[in-house]
């Protein structure tokens, strides 16, 4: 019925349809390309690099410890303010931290390391790559065992496997701890291995895999001094690494993460150093930890001219600028207690859970010193830091696990476990260590008129041993021993918050709250884990205890 | 087959020409009229002047159909018939512009689709198109970032449907997609100042705007269109009513912005505890000397003496830390401080004023026209350093080629230059992040702060301010020293070519074309104490692409006498490319010079929180086939159903596809009942039932594993550069698939008592499945993030327009008119991932509230922190301060208002017009940083302010649950408790009632034009956001709901100190040549 030219002309729109379709697809091939899957902004899993997984490794450990420049919130910040050792704003136990603080370390840990660790690992043993494997066995045991210490119980045998367990349990804290002794043994027999190649950037021993290998042995001593409560053997397990020999006794196998001055791009100082002075002081030092160092013995602390840096030398007398010098010293402190300021010569610090806001008060606050955190050394200037161009500029350190620790912690296991060697020996050890070590720390950036003498040095350490022969019993010999070890751990947050737990010493200033609750004895679960994980419930309160921890309830605050 | 069949129908006998004109009843010629012959399709339509020529046998009847007027048949009697068509007010055959620009007449639409008219839009003082449309539409949600000029605008229509993936609707200009994005190159905590891309298109040159709303008008869009359609038409965009004869239309604006800014309290300084001190907080000493701690002064350091009872103190230059800050400035430190308020925040803004210019050609023949426009913005901001800058072209044209080809195509360009002082996030003690904020410094300064009486720059530059150490950025030094900037120069438009296949079908190529360039740059001088105080400067280049083809064959044709059928089929293809590249530099050589060689330090990375990589990449493809297929019946049924099927490149490819149907009925029982309509109380009914799906694709790059390089990890002390490689913390999910969302609506279109009253009342169901929820892993997985398929949304909503012609005498000239609108929606979160207890929408910082997607709570809700209950009443500790509890996802608030409603008045009467817009919002939960820190600060007065020399006991428990009965000072009690304290206090209700648009015009006369070159004159006064109260907010805040500190995106009811809104008014000169 069609009419030939109405068909015609339809055929017609036809082609014209089609060749107008084929114009569009043949000037859009790119347009209609459906296989843009990969992402441009990152590399394929396939293009890795065994070094640059390594790099990474040894940097989430780092971040661990101390956070970054941008979140100070690493472990050694968090185990150095409940200690007393710098300033915690509480007021109470309960409230001093909000679970997303802690979400950094939980993430520089899991989803961080361990998956690298996890994809690095069967290709570095492909390529023969053992010291590669053994460092990230060292680290993986140290960075497992410190998330033992903090939060009790944690996930392990199911972490880090992605969509096979997207929501990991937990296993117990010994159980970790037996996996840690485990790797730490099979990275010793690693790096007895012949490797094809050492990695091309090791950040603390610059491949020496003699000084891994101690501290290796070192860690498991650690383990076996943090177990000791629980562990009837502990001691043999100590003295056989004691005799065995291969763990830190010198200062230079002291395992160190070190910083440069290095402000931008990226700022590789000392995570704590840009936020105290980039922008003016951020942090209070603890007034008791200061009084430890420059009054309490009646003689000097060698090392307090490192530690502190102070801007002034007098301390204010505006209410103000410190709202604690008109108050009384709280009822429930006990006569040698110090509250708010021990003299007047400048140590502007804070007490213990003073959560008061920052007031107007020229930000003129002791500041950190040279040692660990790459200040200034206190010179009795009193100047205020204007700008970041002080002192080492933030190439400092961070001070992991030193020989003096080791000395401390052997002092302490001789004294009450029986580990062989002379406690009193093991104290003068540590403490020498630690003096020797602050001071040669960058001794170039330093006043030689208020550089302690080595005769002031052999007093301080004959004051100490002093006080030692001359202690009663036991437990007061170990609170001397306690109390120089916390002075020799300045910077080092972890075996200050451990040992606290283990032995409840040394006595510490009590919270401005005469009531701040339960101490941490482990610390909430971090947010990301308790909101994310559907397995795991939030811990109730910070009152359980780590599994090596049977220390009654309320035994330390 | 059926095509064939039809085919058929057609017949082409010779037949004798009949010509004629056609007009209305006051002689205007019409264009465009239908002329048909009776029982066949031969047809045809006037031209310009109204003549038409049609074939036709004598003694056929020729059937005139119109929009808006009744159909007239005439017998063929001679060779010339001319006819006088009269309005038809019952059948209001409006028509609209529907999707992929298809017209239709309104009454065949199963859904609802409300249009913005060029009245509604030109002129007004907001250059930004997005807050030009506020209250127009119902269920059109909008809401401005900040308070500067040029800032990004949040749109939400109909609420959400996506839970972290994009709710903002598609922008379509001239039938091709347009990119309404914000590239926000910061989260919002950090500065987050790029406008929205909506802000490249001048208002004044926009002829109409049709939102689609629901799916089932949005469905030939994709899943692009499932957020709703923003379908705008520009002057040059739409020819067909463009006339012969050459017209110029010129206007002219000028307005003035005038910051709303808090009621300050006058009374008492800063201080703490009633004891003056320079201290952030105004919680000092009184001014008046009969009060208790004005008395205290004395007793203070600073304090020197008294003069006529005013306290002079000790300058707080004197004081600073750093006295090398106060080189220069020595005799203002000596000089003696008056302790008075001081108004320095008042001072502080400025005036903004607004000139906007915009010039229109139109003009062209039977076969060719063409349009041209021209618009000029120029904003000054209130806030110093605020200044946006906007030029817009267009031209465009249309040209019939033969009796079957018609090109057009349109041409658009436009340069942006926008500029501000930085806004981050402020919680009230400065910024928290790595950016400066220009409100979140100054909204707070003490009433005893001498802003503009004391120095804001050092010698050397640094930044110097009244506290000892120098520990605040000088808001004055912000607006000197840092600068965003965002520069851009866009193209955009189109080329269409159709074919008319013969009457009845027709086969259209589009190319669309959208592409700009934005040249972003954030610095800050050195010296600064916001950020790094060596100075930073970072640019970024970003460009972005749309292409986007379309072939498009629509076929319309009645069947028979009562039936017609209308098809589209359609395809098409989108590409989005979008590329930034960027550079970092900090630490500034010579102070003030920000250029890029005056930096020490460069970097590809961010150093800001949020920063990663300056660089990124990415590319977008999606193809399309479409089809729509409308059965009409009578005038008075109509069946539409239609289909979409889309391809992404976005997903792997066993889930890149999905087809998504949708169908419409409508129906008209005034036309389908004969009678119904005749009676004085219904003039027009329709009910129309639409049913939609749509779907969402992912953006790009999520379903596969990727490692992270990063080239600069860490620097080491010998100068060596470490490198680091370490898997993604994003797992991908090759799995993914798209998103569904389906959505009912049914609704009755209605002109009630001779067309006096216009009611359309809508209400509509939406279901989001499958959402892709970026669904954040515990760590310990090893991965913190994965995109998943899970969760269910659910949207209930009612929308009501309605319109009321209140007096209307044609005798005397007078008319008044009522329209508004009505708006509610509930969503429903029905259901999350598996083990997933809530989803964030919006990052938690320094502890404070987001919005959360909580299964069971409408989407959105704030979760924070609250004061811990001891047998449900608040706890205080032993200091007497409320206890915080450890949880920080408690139910805080719903920021989703009730219900949102607006009412406009029109009054004409001869030339004058007046007209008043009110908005109205019900509920809606805002967390307010700004209302906390003012009342918490003490600078603004709480509504039953306590008097700060008592002391007060908090409402509440101890511990061991005994009343509380511990004395606070009223410092602790504003600043310590209800200001800084537990998140539940910061939260407000949001009703707020607004007089949003107010203007009084008046047109020349015809007459008085006549021996002048003018067609028409026109002035216009007018306002906008002219007064509002936020009615259950402390009321000296006066504090804006109508912001969002959280940026483009899904937050909501979130305020860091954004800034406070403009009132804007001005005049208006409008002329045609």
């Amino acid at each position: 019925m069609i009419e030939n030219m109405n068909y015609y002309n339809f055929r017609n729109y036809i082609q014209r349809l089609s060749c107008m379709l084929g114009l569009v697809l043949l000037f859009s091939c790119e347009t209609t390309e459906l296989e843009l899957l990969d992402d441009p902004n990152a590399v394929a899993p396939a293009q890795s690099d065994i070094d640059y997984f390594l790099n990474n490794i040894q940097n989430a450990f780092k971040v661990q410890l101390e956070g970054t420049p941008l979140n100070t919130l690493g472990l050694n910040e968090f185990g150095m303010e409940v200690t007393r050792i710098t300033h915690m704003f509480g007021p109470t136990y309960q409230n001093a931290y909000a679970t997303s603080d802690l979400n950094q370390v939980w993430r520089s840990v899991y989803s961080n390391a361990l998956p690298d660790i996890r994809t690095m690992t069967p290709l570095a043993e492909e390529q023969g790559l053992y010291t590669h494997v053994a460092i990230a066995k060292v680290l993986e045991a140290y960075m497992m065992t410190n998330m033992v210490d903090f939060f009790g119980d944690v996930p392990y045998s199911e972490a880090a496997k992605g969509t096979e367990f997207p929501n990991p349990n937990v296993d117990s804290g010994a159980d970790v701890y037996n996996v840690v002794l485990n790797l730490l043994d099979e990275a010793i027999a690693d790096f007895n291995k012949d490797e094809v190649s050492k990695p091309a950037s090791d950040l603390f021993y610059d491949a020496d895999e003699g000084k891994w290998i101690k501290l290796a042995n070192t860690l498991k001593l650690k383990i076996y001094v943090q177990t000791r409560l629980v562990d009837g053997e502990a001691a043999s397990k100590i003295n056989a690494i004691v005799n065995g020999g291969n763990y830190i006794t010198s200062s230079s196998d002291d395992f160190v993460a070190q910083y440069s001055s290095v402000d931008n791009n990226p700022d590789s100082r000392h995570p704590e150093f840009g936020p105290n002075f980039d922008n003016g002081t951020a942090e209070y030092m603890n007034t008791n930890f200061m009084y430890w160092l420059v009054e309490e013995k009646g003689i000097e602390d060698p090392r307090w001219r490192y530690y502190f840096y102070r801007q002034t030398l007098q301390n204010t007398t505006d209410v103000n600028e410190q709202s604690c010098i008109t108050k009384f010293k709280p009822e429930h402190y006990g006569p040698n207690d110090v509250f708010c300021n021990f003299s007047d010569a400048g140590f502007w610090g804070r007490d213990h859970g003073n959560a008061d806001g920052i007031p107007p008060d020229r930000g003129v606050r002791t500041a950190f010193g040279q040692y660990p955190v790459g200040g200034r050394f206190d010179d009795n200037s009193g100047q205020t830091i204007i700008d970041r161009n002080i002192g080492l500029q933030g190439a400092g350190i961070s001070p992991i696990m030193l020989a003096s620790f080791v000395d401390f912690m052997l002092a302490e296991s001789a004294l009450i476990i029986g580990v062989s060697g002379n406690p009193r020996n093991y104290l003068e050890n540590g403490v020498r260590k630690s003096i020797s070590k602050v001071m040669n720390f960058s001794p170039d950036n330093t006043d030689p008129d208020f550089v302690p003498s080595e005769q002031d040095v052999e007093d301080y350490v004959a004051t100490v041993l002093n006080a030692y022969d001359n202690a009663g019993n036991q437990e007061e010999q170990l609170e001397i021993i306690i109390k120089e070890y916390f002075i020799a751990l300045w910077g080092n947050g972890i075996e200050a918050y451990n040992t606290y737990r283990r032995t409840g010493m040394p006595r510490l200033q009590p919270t401005i709250l005469a009531d701040p609750g339960p101490f941490i004895r482990t610390f909430f679960y971090p947010a990301v884990f308790a909101d994310q994980n559907s397995n795991v419930d939030q811990k109730t309160d910070v009152t359980q205890q780590v599994f090596w921890d049977n220390n009654p309830a309320n035994f330390i605050n | 087959m059926g095509l064939s069949l039809l085919l058929c129908l057609v017949s082409n006998a010779q037949q004798t020409q009949v010509s004629g004109n056609v007009s209305d009843v006051n002689g205007v010629p019409l264009s465009g009229v239908n002329v048909l012959v009776e029982g066949t399709t031969n047809g045809t339509q006037t031209d310009f002047d109204g003549n038409f020529a049609i074939e036709a046998e004598m003694g056929q009847n020729l059937i005139f159909t119109y929009i808006g007027f009744k159909t007239e048949t005439v017998q063929v009697n001679g060779s010339r018939i001319d006819l006088q068509m009269a309005e038809d007010t019952q059948q209001l055959q409006e028509v609209v512009v529907t999707a992929q620009g298809i017209q239709r007449e309104q009454r065949s639409l199963g859904y609802s689709v409300s249009k913005v008219d060029t009245e509604q839009i030109e002129d007004r003082p907001e250059g930004d198109l997005g807050r030009v449309l506020r209250g127009k539409a119902a269920g059109v949600n909008i809401t401005a970032t900040n308070g500067v000029s040029g800032s990004a605008t949040n749109i939400v229509i109909r609420g959400y449907t996506s839970l972290t993936g994009s709710n903002q609707p598609l922008f379509v200009v001239n039938g091709v997609p347009f990119d309404g994005a914000s590239n926000q190159q910061n989260s919002f905590f950090d500065s987050q100042t790029e406008s929205s891309r909506f802000l490249d298109i001048d208002p004044n040159t926009i002829e109409s705007i049709n939102v689609l709303k629901g799916l089932s008008a949005s469905v030939l869009y994709g899943e692009k269109g499932r957020n709703g359609v923003i379908l705008i038409t520009t002057k040059n965009g739409a020819n067909e009513g463009a006339n012969k004869k050459t017209e110029v239309t010129v206007s002219t604006s000028t307005f003035f912005t005038d910051a709303i800014l808090p009621k300050y309290q006058d009374r008492f300084g800063g201080g703490f505890h009633q004891n003056f001190g320079f201290f952030f907080s105004n919680h000092g000493a009184s001014f008046n000397t009969g009060d208790l701690s004005n008395a205290t002064l004395e007793g203070n350091g600073l304090f020197i003496r008294r003069e006529g009872g005013t306290a002079l103190l000790q300058n707080p230059l004197l004081r600073l830390n750093d006295q090398t800050l106060i080189t220069g400035y020595e005799d203002i430190a000596n000089s003696e401080y008056p302790y008075k308020p001081y108004n320095s925040v008042d001072q502080f803004f400025r005036q903004g004023s607004v000139i906007s210019t915009s010039i229109g050609l139109r003009g062209g023949s039977d076969k060719v026209n063409y349009a041209m426009n021209y618009g000029l913005l120029e904003d000054k901001g209130f806030t110093p350093g605020n200044k946006l800058l906007r030029n817009t072209f267009g031209i465009s044209g249309r040209a019939i080629l033969s009796n079957k080809i018609t090109a057009s195509g349109n041409l658009n360009f436009s340069r942006t230059d926008y500029k501000t002082p930085p806004v981050a996030a402020s919680t009230g003690s400065g910024t928290i992040s790595s950016g400066g904020s220009v409100f979140g410094d100054v909204l707070y300064t003490p009433r005893s702060v001498d802003l503009f009486g004391l120095p804001f720059q050092a010698l050397d530059g640094r930044s110097v301010y009244y506290r000892s150490g120098n520990d605040i950025q000088n808001p004055r030094w912000t607006v000197a020293n840092a600068k965003a900037r965002q520069q851009t120069d866009r193209v955009f438009g189109n080329f269409n070519l159709s074919l008319a296949l013969n009457e009845w079908m027709n086969l259209t190529y589009r190319l669309g074309l959208d592409t700009y360039s934005e040249f972003n740059t954030y610095g800050q001088n050195r010296g600064g104490v916001d950020g790094d105080p060596t100075g930073i400067y970072r640019t970024i280049t970003a460009r972005n692409t749309i292409w986007d083809h379309s072939a498009i064959l629509t076929f319309d044709k009645n069947i028979t006498e009562d039936l017609n059928l209308k098809v589209i089929a359609g395809a098409t293809s989108r590409r989005d490319e979008y590329r930034q590249d960027g550079v970092e530099s900090t630490n500034q050589i010579v102070f003030g010079v920000m250029e890029h060689f005056n930096f020490v330090n460069s970097s590809t990375a961010s150093s800001f929180f949020s920063g990663t990589n300056l660089a990124s990449t990415s590319e977008v493809n999606t193809i399309g086939v479409y089809s729509d297929i409308t059965l009409g019946y009578k005038d008075f049924l109509y069946l539409n159903g239609a289909v979409r099927n889309d391809w992404t490149s976005t997903l792997e490819r066993d889930n890149q596809t999905i087809v998504y149907p949708g169908g419409s009925v409508s129906f008209i029982p005034t036309t389908a009942i004969e009678g119904l309509s005749n009676s004085d109380v219904l003039s027009y009914m329709k009910l129309r039932l639409g049913y939609g799906t749509s779907a969402g694709f992912p953006l790009p790059y999520g379903t596969r594993n990727t490692l992270g390089l990063n080239s600069r990890l860490f620097v080491d002390r010998e100068g060596n550069v470490i490198s680091s490689n370490s898997i993604s913390n994003r797992l991908g999910n090759p799995d993914l698939k798209p998103e569904t969302v389906s959505e009912f609506e049914l609704g009755m279109d209605t002109r009630l008592f001779n067309n006096r009253l216009g009611l359309n009342v809508s209400v509509f169901k939406r279901n989001s499945k499958d959402l892709i929820t970026d669904q954040n892993l515990d760590p310990s997985s090893g991965y913190t993030v994965t995109r998943v398929n899970a969760g269910e949304l659910e949207t209930k909503g009612i929308e009501v327009d309605f319109d009321v012609n209140l007096i209307e005498s044609l005798s005397s000239g007078f008319k008044w008119t009522i329209q508004g609108n009505f708006y509610a929606d509930e969503s429903l979160v029905v259901k999350l991932p598996d083990g997933t207890d809530r989803i964030a929408l919006t990052p938690t910082i320094a502890g404070r509230p987001a919005n959360f997607a909580v299964e069971g709570l409408p989407i959105g809700v704030i979760l924070g922190d609250k004061v811990l209950r001891t047998n449900r009443e608040l706890t205080v500790d032993n200091n007497g301060d409320y206890i915080i509890g450890s949880s920080t996802t408690e139910y805080l608030g719903d920021p989703n208002p009730d219900w949102t409603a607006s009412l406009d008045n029109g009054i004409n009467y001869r030339g004058l017009s007046f007209n008043m817009s009110w908005q109205y919002r019900h509920g809606g939960d805002i967390y307010s940083q700004t209302a906390a820190a003012l009342v918490g600060r003490g600078v603004v007065d709480a509504d039953r302010p306590l008097d700060r020399e008592k002391t007060y006991v908090l409402p509440g428990v101890k511990q061991d649950g005994s009343p509380n009965d511990i004395q606070l000072t009223t410092t602790r009690i504003y600043f310590n408790n209800l200001g800084f304290g537990s998140n539940e206090f910061s939260i407000y209700d949001g009703s707020t009632i607004r007089l949003s648009e107010v203007s009084l015009g008046y047109s020349l006369p015809k007459k008085f034009l006549e021996k002048t070159p003018f067609g028409n004159l026109s002035f216009t006064l007018s306002g906008s956001n002219l007064w509002f109260k936020a009615l259950n907010m402390p009321h000296n805040v006066n504090f804006d709901t109508n912001t969002l500190s959280t940026g483009v995106g899904n937050g909501q009811g979130i305020d860091f100190i954004s800034g406070p809104s403009a009132r804007r008014y001005g005049l208006t000169v409008k002329a045609t040549f």
